[in-house]
C-alpha cells in the first residue's frame, strides 16, 4: 500500500516535470537531410508561392549538395510576421525585410544592433558576380552599419543603374479622352482636352481631368455612378501633392539646410489644397481612403477610373496591359494603358525618388559561415551568364539548345497559351535569382516578355531620363543624409509619425478637418519637435 | 482495513495522504489540467518581466537588461494610448448597454409570440450570426456601407446624396454598435428567453384573472422575472469592459480613422506588434491592462455580493 | 438510477402568456417587428450571394442588386480552382474531428473532477485555474514557448494548445455539479470508482450539454486562423481554411517590385469565398441549434 502511494506520487511528479520540459534548439544550425545535402531555409516575400518543389530547384540541389527549403511572407503581412519572428527569435537562414529609408533605423540597424544579423565577407571577391552587382548600386553606404554590410540589397535593375526615379506614375484612358474631343468637335470654340505625345501642362491636366469627371459615368464612357476620373493607390494618395512637395516622406530641408517637417511645408500645403479640391469636386474617388493595395488598379481595369496612380514598374505594367486586355476586349490596347506624362505648375515633370534597391535579403546571426558561402555561391552563380540562363530558359538540352549562338526553347517542353506564346513554368533558378535582384535586368532577353510592352515601359524611362537630363524632371527625394540618419527617437518613431501624416493629409483632402491651421495642429507634438531637434543637431544646424 | 489504519495512526498526516489517496482517480482526472495551465498558462507569464525590460529577442526575456519603469512612461506620454484608453471604456460600455437591450427586446418579442413556427424560424435566423467570424461580417458591412454599397446606393435612389459612412468616426462608432448588435442581440436573447421560460405559470394566470392587459404582464411580472438574470450578466460583462472587441475594429477599421478608433487591444497590435514599439512597451500595454480589468471584476464582484446578489469569483 | 436521469432531463417548457390562444392587434405588430428584423440579418447575406453570383459588369451598373440579373459562377470556379483551398479545407476537416474529440476529452474530465468537492488540494487547482482568465503572459513569451515546445510549423499547434478551455469547462463543471449528488452516494457504497461513476452515470447524463460543448469547439476550429498565421509560417500545406481563404483575399499587393505578386481579385471573389467558408455552417445550424441553445441556457441558468 506504501509503496503504491510512493509510486503514485513520484510518477506524478515525474508527469509534470516530463511535460514541462522544454525541447529547444538553436535556429540556423546546420542540418542535415538524410542524403547529407546541408539544408538551407530561405524566406521570402510571396514569390509565386515557391516552395522549392521543382526540377530547376532541385538541379541547384544537386549541383551545390544542399536542400533548399523555401517558404513565403504573405504581402499582405510582411512587416508583422518578420517583426513576429525576429521578436521571438526564430529566424530562418535568410529572411527579406522590406527595408525603406524610414524602417532603417527603427527596424534594421535596431536589429543589427541586437545582433539578429550575421554581416557579409567584408571581401566578396569570392562572388565576382554577386560583388559587381553590388557595386552597381549606388549609395550602398547608406546601408551599411559599422561599416558592415548586413545583408543583400534586391536591386531593381541593375541594367539601369543610373535610373534614380521610381516607376510611380500615371496611365490613363487615352482612348476616352480622343472621345471627349470627338463628341465636342462641333462645339464652337471648344479646346481639345487630348494632347498628342501624352505631354500635358499643368493647366491642361486640370482640364483633362474635369472633362473626365463629367462624362466618365456617361452612356459611352464607363455608364455607371461609381465611376470617378482619378484613382490612386492608397500608398500613393493625394499623387497631385508630387508636383508640389520636396520631399515624399517626413523630412525635408528648408532654404538654410536646417531639416523641417515636409508634410507643413509651403510645397507640401499647396500640393494638399489642390487634393482638396480634386476630392471635393468629385475627381476621385470617395471610397478612396478606404482602398486596399491593388483596389485602385481593379477600378481601372473595370473601366470605373480614366486615370490610375500605381507603381509601374515593367513587372505591373505587364500585368495591367495583359489584363486590361482580357477585361477591355474592345479597347485599343496602346490607348487604354498609355502613359500621362504630366508637368506640374512650375513646367517640370515629377516622379518620387527612389533608391535602387527594393528590400533586403539577411541572414540570421547564428548560421554557420559554410552555410553562408553556400548561399553567396549559389547566388553569385545565378547572376553569372549561366546561371542567368539557367533562371530564364531552364536547362541547357532539356528546356534549350544554343542554336548559331542563340537561344532556342525546345517546343517540347514548354506549353503554348492561347495566345499562341510559349507560357513561363515555376523555377527555383528564378526565385532564387529574386533574393539578388528583380529580374528587371533580364527582362529585355526574357522570351516570356511582352516586347509590346517591354518597348513603351522603356520608351517612357528613356524618355524620362532625357528630360532629367535637360533638368525638366524634378526628382522628389527626402536628401539623403536625413533619410539614412540615426537618432533614437527618429529611429523610434519616425514609421509610426509618417503612417500618421499620410493620414492626416488624407483626412484634410476628405475635408474632415475645418482649416489648414486644424491640419497643423496635428503635427505640433513632441515626437515631431524631438525628431527634427536631433535631425539638426547631428546636421550642425 | 482502511478503519484501522486511521485508528491506529491517528496523525495529520496520515489523514492527509488517506484522502489524497482516496481521490486517487478524481487526482488522474485533473492532472491533465495541471499539467496543461503550468505549461501553456504559467510558463508564459514570467513575459510580464519584458515590460520592466529593455526587451532583445536574442537575448531573450530572462537576459535582457532591466530598464525600470521605461516602458511604462513612454506609453503614458502618448496621447494616442489615451485616446484608445477612452475609446475602449467607451466602446466597452456603450456596448455593454446596447447589447444588453437589444437581447431583452428580442426576448421579450419572441417570447409574446404565439406563433411557434414562426417563433422557431425567426430564432434560428436572429441566432445565426453570432457563428460568424468578424472577417465575415466585415465583409458584409464593406458591401453595404462603402461609398458604392448598397445602402448608399438606396439612399441615392431615393434621392438624397451618398455618404462616407466609413471615413467619419461618429459613423464608425455607430457601425461598430449596430454591427455588434447585428450579429450577437439574437444570441443573446437566449438566455432571457430560457429565464422567461422558467417563470411560474399561475403568476400569469393569476394575472389572467385579475384582468391583466398583455403589457402589464410584461411589465410587472415578466421584467422583474429576469431581473436577476439580468443584474448578474451585466455584472459578468463589467469585467470585460476594457475587451471592448478586437477582431472588430480590426477587420472594421480603415486607415483614415484607424488611430481615432484604436482600443487598447488594437493599439497593442498596430504600435507593438506591426509597429516599431517594442515588444516591452507592447507588455507593459498589456500588464496595464489586465490589472485595470482585474481590479474592476474584483469591484464589481465585491459590489454584488453587497447587494446580496450572487458574485462571479 | 433512472428517476434521476429523468430529473435532470426536466425539459424547459415554453411558457409566458401563450394560455389564450385568439391572435391579438398587438401578435400581429409583434410578428412584423420580428420579420423586419430577421430580414435585416438576412439582407447583407442576400446581398453578398448576389454580388458573389453576378458579373462584374451588373454589379458595377446597378444602383442596388436586389436580383441577379446576369448569372455568372465564375467566382466561384476560380474559388473551387485553388488547390491550396481543398487541403486546407482536408486539415480543418482533421482539426474539426481530431482537435474537437481532444478538446472536448480533456475539457469534460477537468470539469468533473473540478465538479467533485471532495478532494485534496481542489481549491488550489481551481484558483490556479481563475487566475488564468485574468492574466497572462501575453503574445512574446507565448511564442517563445510554442517554439521551445518544438511545435513551430506542425499541426500540433493548432490543437494541443488548445485542450482546455476555461469557460467551457467550468460551464461543465457547473453541469455536473448540477446534477443530483445521491447517484454518486449510492454507487459508491455499491463500491464504484470515481472513473466509473463518470463513465456510468455522469456521462450519459451530461450527453446534450457534451453534444452543446463539442458544438462550439467544432465552430471554433472551423472559424481558426490565428495561430496557423502566427505559429505556421513556413508551411502552407498545413493551413487550415480559413488562414488560405484569408491569403486568398488578401493576396493582391501594388506598391511592390515581385513580379509575380499580383492575382485576379473582385468582389465577386471575396464573397465567393466567404460563402464557401460559412455554408457548412449555415447548412448545419438548423439541426443543430437547439443543441447549443441548450447548453448556453443549462450552462448560465445553472452557473
Amino acid at each position: 500500500m506504501k509503496n503504491t502511494k510512493l509510486i503514485f506520487a513520484s510518477s506524478m511528479v515525474a508527469f509534470l516535470t516530463l511535460g514541462m520540459t522544454a525541447c529547444g534548439g538553436k535556429n540556423g544550425e546546420d542540418k542535415y537531410d538524410n542524403e547529407g545535402r546541408l539544408r538551407l531555409q530561405l524566406k521570402n516575400v510571396y514569390f509565386d508561392n515557391w516552395e522549392g518543389e521543382d526540377v530547376y530547384t532541385e538541379k541547384i540541389n544537386e549541383k551545390f549538395n544542399v536542400k533548399i527549403e523555401a517558404s513565403n511572407y504573405s504581402y499582405t503581412d510582411w512587416d508583422q510576421e518578420v517583426n513576429t519572428s525576429i521578436n521571438g527569435n526564430n529566424l530562418a537562414d535568410t529572411i527579406q525585410f522590406n527595408l525603406k529609408a524610414y524602417n532603417f533605423g527603427s527596424t534594421y540597424e535596431k536589429w543589427v544592433d541586437n545582433l539578429m544579423f550575421k554581416a557579409l565577407p567584408d571581401n566578396l571577391s569570392k562572388w565576382p558576380n554577386l560583388k559587381s552587382m553590388l557595386d552597381n548600386i549606388s549609395n550602398l553606404d547608406a546601408l551599411k552599419v559599422n561599416g558592415k554590410l548586413y545583408g543583400i540589397p534586391i536591386a531593381n535593375d541593375i541594367s539601369n543603374p543610373t535610373k534614380d526615379f521610381s516607376n510611380f506614375t500615371y496611365v490613363y484612358r487615352r482612348d476616352w479622352a480622343k472621345a471627349i474631343d470627338e463628341a465636342n468637335k462641333n462645339t464652337a470654340g471648344y479646346t481639345p482636352v487630348y494632347k498628342e505625345g501624352d505631354v500635358y501642362t499643368w493647366d491642361e491636366f486640370k482640364r483633362l481631368v474635369a472633362a473626365f469627371s463629367t462624362n466618365i459615368t456617361k452612356k459611352d464612357f464607363a455608364n455607371t455612378d461609381k465611376a470617378c476620373a482619378m484613382v490612386d493607390e492608397r500608398w500613393g494618395f493625394p499623387s497631385v501633392t508630387n508636383f508640389y512637395k520636396d520631399a515624399p516622406h517626413c523630412y525635408t530641408k528648408d532654404a538654410n539646410g536646417r531639416a523641417i517637417n515636409a508634410f507643413t511645408s509651403d510645397g507640401y500645403i499647396a500640393g494638399l489644397e489642390v487634393a482638396k479640391e480634386f476630392v471635393s469636386s468629385h475627381y476621385y474617388s470617395q471610397d478612396q481612403f478606404n482602398f486596399d493595395d491593388g483596389k485602385a488598379n481593379k477600378e481601372y481595369l473595370a473601366g470605373r477610373a480614366a486615370i490610375l496612380y500605381d507603381n509601374f514598374s515593367l513587372a505591373n505594367y505587364l500585368t495591367l496591359r495583359k489584363e486590361f486586355k482580357t477585361s477591355n476586349k474592345y479597347v485599343n490596347l496602346d490607348d487604354g494603358t498609355a502613359f500621362l506624362k504630366v508637368k506640374g505648375p512650375d513646367g517640370k515633370f515629377a516622379l518620387e525618388g527612389t533608391e535602387n534597391w527594393f528590400s533586403i535579403t539577411l541572414f540570421n546571426y547564428n548560421i554557420s559561415d559554410t552555410k553562408m558561402e553556400k548561399i553567396l555561391d549559389i547566388l553569385d552563380y545565378l547572376l553569372s551568364d549561366e546561371g542567368t540562363k539557367f533562371a530564364i530558359y531552364g536547362i541547357e538540352g532539356y528546356d534549350w539548345n544554343m542554336v548559331d549562338g542563340k537561344v532556342e526553347l525546345n517546343p517540347m517542353s514548354w506549353e503554348k497559351g492561347s495566345d499562341g506564346k510559349y507560357g513561363s513554368k515555376p523555377n527555383g533558378g528564378k526565385y532564387l535569382r529574386y533574393m539578388a535582384t528583380l529580374g528587371n535586368d533580364t527582362k529585355a532577353y526574357d522570351p516570356f516578355t511582352d516586347m509590346e510592352t517591354f518597348n513603351l515601359h522603356n520608351a517612357w524611362i528613356e524618355e524620362m531620363k532625357t528630360v532629367k537630363a535637360a533638368n525638366q524632371l524634378r526628382v522628389v527625394k527626402e536628401p539623403s543624409d536625413i533619410s539614412w540618419m540615426s537618432t533614437k527617437t527618429k529611429n523610434d518613431k519616425t514609421e509610426s509619425i509618417l503612417a500618421d501624416a499620410n493620414v492626416d493629409a488624407m483626412k484634410y483632402a476628405f475635408g474632415q478637418y475645418s482649416t489648414i491651421d486644424a491640419y497643423k495642429a496635428k503635427f505640433n507634438n513632441t515626437n515631431w519637435t524631438k525628431i527634427l531637434a536631433e535631425i539638426n543637431e547631428k546636421l550642425g544646424k | 482495513m482502511e478503519l484501522t489504519t486511521i485508528s491506529r495512526r491517528n496523525n495529520v498526516f496520515v489523514k492527509f495522504g488517506n484522502k489524497f489517496w482516496r481521490s486517487k482517480y478524481l487526482l488522474l482526472m485533473i492532472l491533465p489540467a495541471i499539467v496543461f495551465y503550468i505549461i501553456f498558462c504559467y510558463v508564459p507569464m514570467y513575459g510580464v518581466l519584458m515590460a520592466f525590460k529593455d526587451f532583445k529577442p536574442r537575448l531573450g526575456v530572462w537576459n535582457s537588461p532591466w530598464n525600470g519603469f521605461d516602458n511604462f512612461v513612454r506609453v503614458f506620454e502618448e496621447p494616442k494610448f489615451w485616446l484608445a484608453f477612452r475609446n475602449t471604456l467607451i466602446i466597452g460600455s456603450v456596448k455593454i448597454v446596447i447589447g444588453f437591450l437589444g437581447a431583452v427586446t428580442t426576448a421579450l418579442l419572441l417570447n409574446e409570440l404565439r406563433m411557434i413556427k414562426t417563433k422557431k424560424t425567426i430564432q434560428t435566423i436572429v441566432t445565426f450570426p453570432h457563428f460568424l467570424s468578424w472577417v465575415v461580417v466585415s465583409g458584409f458591412v464593406f458591401s453595404l456601407f462603402a461609398y458604392n454599397g448598397a445602402i448608399n446606393s438606396l439612399i441615392k435612389a431615393m434621392g438624397g446624396d451618398r455618404t462616407n459612412f466609413l471615413a467619419n468616426k461618429n459613423f464608425f462608432f455607430g457601425l461598430v454598435f449596430a454591427s455588434d448588435i447585428w450579429k450577437e442581440a439574437g444570441w443573446g436573447s437566449i438566455i432571457y428567453l430560457a429565464t422567461m421560460a422558467g417563470i411560474p405559470q399561475d403568476q400569469y394566470e393569476a394575472a389572467d384573472i385579475d384582468g391583466a392587459t398583455r403589457l402589464q404582464k410584461i411589465w410587472h411580472i415578466t421584467l422583474p422575472g429576469i431581473k436577476p438574470t439580468a443584474i448578474l450578466l451585466l455584472i459578468m460583462s463589467v469585467g470585460g469592459v476594457l475587451s471592448a472587441g478586437f477582431d472588430q475594429i480590426l477587420n472594421l477599421g480603415n486607415p483614415l480613422i484607424r488611430e481615432d478608433v484604436n482600443i487598447i487591444d488594437t493599439y497593442i497590435y498596430y504600435h507593438a506588434i506591426v509597429g516599431s514599439d517594442s515588444a516591452g512597451v507592447g507588455t507593459a500595454i498589456g500588464l496595464f491592462k489586465s490589472v485595470i480589468g482585474f481590479a474592476l471584476v474584483i469591484t464589481v464582484d465585491r459590489i454584488a455580493k453587497a447587494c446580496g446578489e450572487r458574485g462571479i469569483i | 438510477m433512472k428517476k434521476y436521469q429523468q430529473l435532470a432531463r426536466l425539459p424547459l417548457r415554453p411558457r409566458g402568456s401563450s394560455r389564450d390562444r385568439k391572435i391579438q392587434g398587438l401578435d400581429v405588430i409583434i410578428c412584423v417587428i420580428l420579420c423586419i428584423y430577421a430580414l435585416l440579418i438576412i439582407f447583407p447575406f442576400w446581398n453578398a450571394f448576389v454580388i458573389s453570383i453576378s458579373t462584374e459588369d451588373a454589379y458595377l451598373h446597378s444602383d442596388l442588386l436586389l436580383w441577379p440579373t446576369q448569372l455568372d459562377l465564375s467566382s466561384y470556379k476560380q474559388v473551387f480552382a485553388d488547390k491550396n483551398l481543398w487541403s486546407g479545407f482536408g486539415i480543418t476537416m482533421i482539426l474539426l474531428i481530431g482537435g474537437t474529440l481532444y478538446q472536448l476529452f480533456f475539457t469534460v474530465i477537468t470539469g468533473y473532477a473540478l465538479s467533485r468537492h471532495n478532494w485534496t488540494g481542489k481549491n488550489l487547482v481551481m484558483n490556479m485555474i481563475l487566475v488564468t482568465m485574468f492574466f497572462g503572459g501575453g503574445m512574446i513569451p507565448y511564442y517563445y514557448l510554442i517554439r521551445d515546445l518544438g511545435m513551430m510549423n506542425t499541426i500540433w499547434v493548432m490543437i494541443i494548445p488548445g485542450a482546455i478551455d476555461t469557460f467551457n469547462m467550468l460551464l461543465m463543471r457547473n453541469y455536473f455539479a448540477s446534477l443530483p449528488v445521491e447517484m454518486e452516494e449510492s454507487a459508491k457504497i455499491d463500491g464504484a470508482n470515481d472513473i466509473i461513476i463518470f463513465v456510468k452515470i455522469f456521462l450519459p447524463l451530461s450527453l446534450p450539454m457534451l453534444a452543446t460543448i463539442g458544438l462550439f469547439f467544432a465552430v471554433g476550429n472551423w472559424n481558426s486562423w490565428y495561430n496557423a498565421m502566427l505559429f505556421i509560417p513556413d508551411n502552407r500545406k498545413i493551413w487550415p481554411l480559413q488562414q488560405v481563404l484569408r491569403t486568398m483575399i488578401a493576396k493582391v499587393s501594388s506598391n511592390i517590385e515581385n513580379p509575380e505578386a499580383r492575382e485576379g481579385y473582385s468582389e465577386g471573389l471575396t464573397m465567393a469565398s466567404i460563402f464557401f467558408t460559412i455554408v457548412p455552417m449555415m447548412s448545419f445550424y438548423p439541426f443543430l441549434q437547439r443543441f447549443f441553445v441548450k447548453g448556453i441556457v443549462v450552462g448560465a441558468i445553472k452557473g
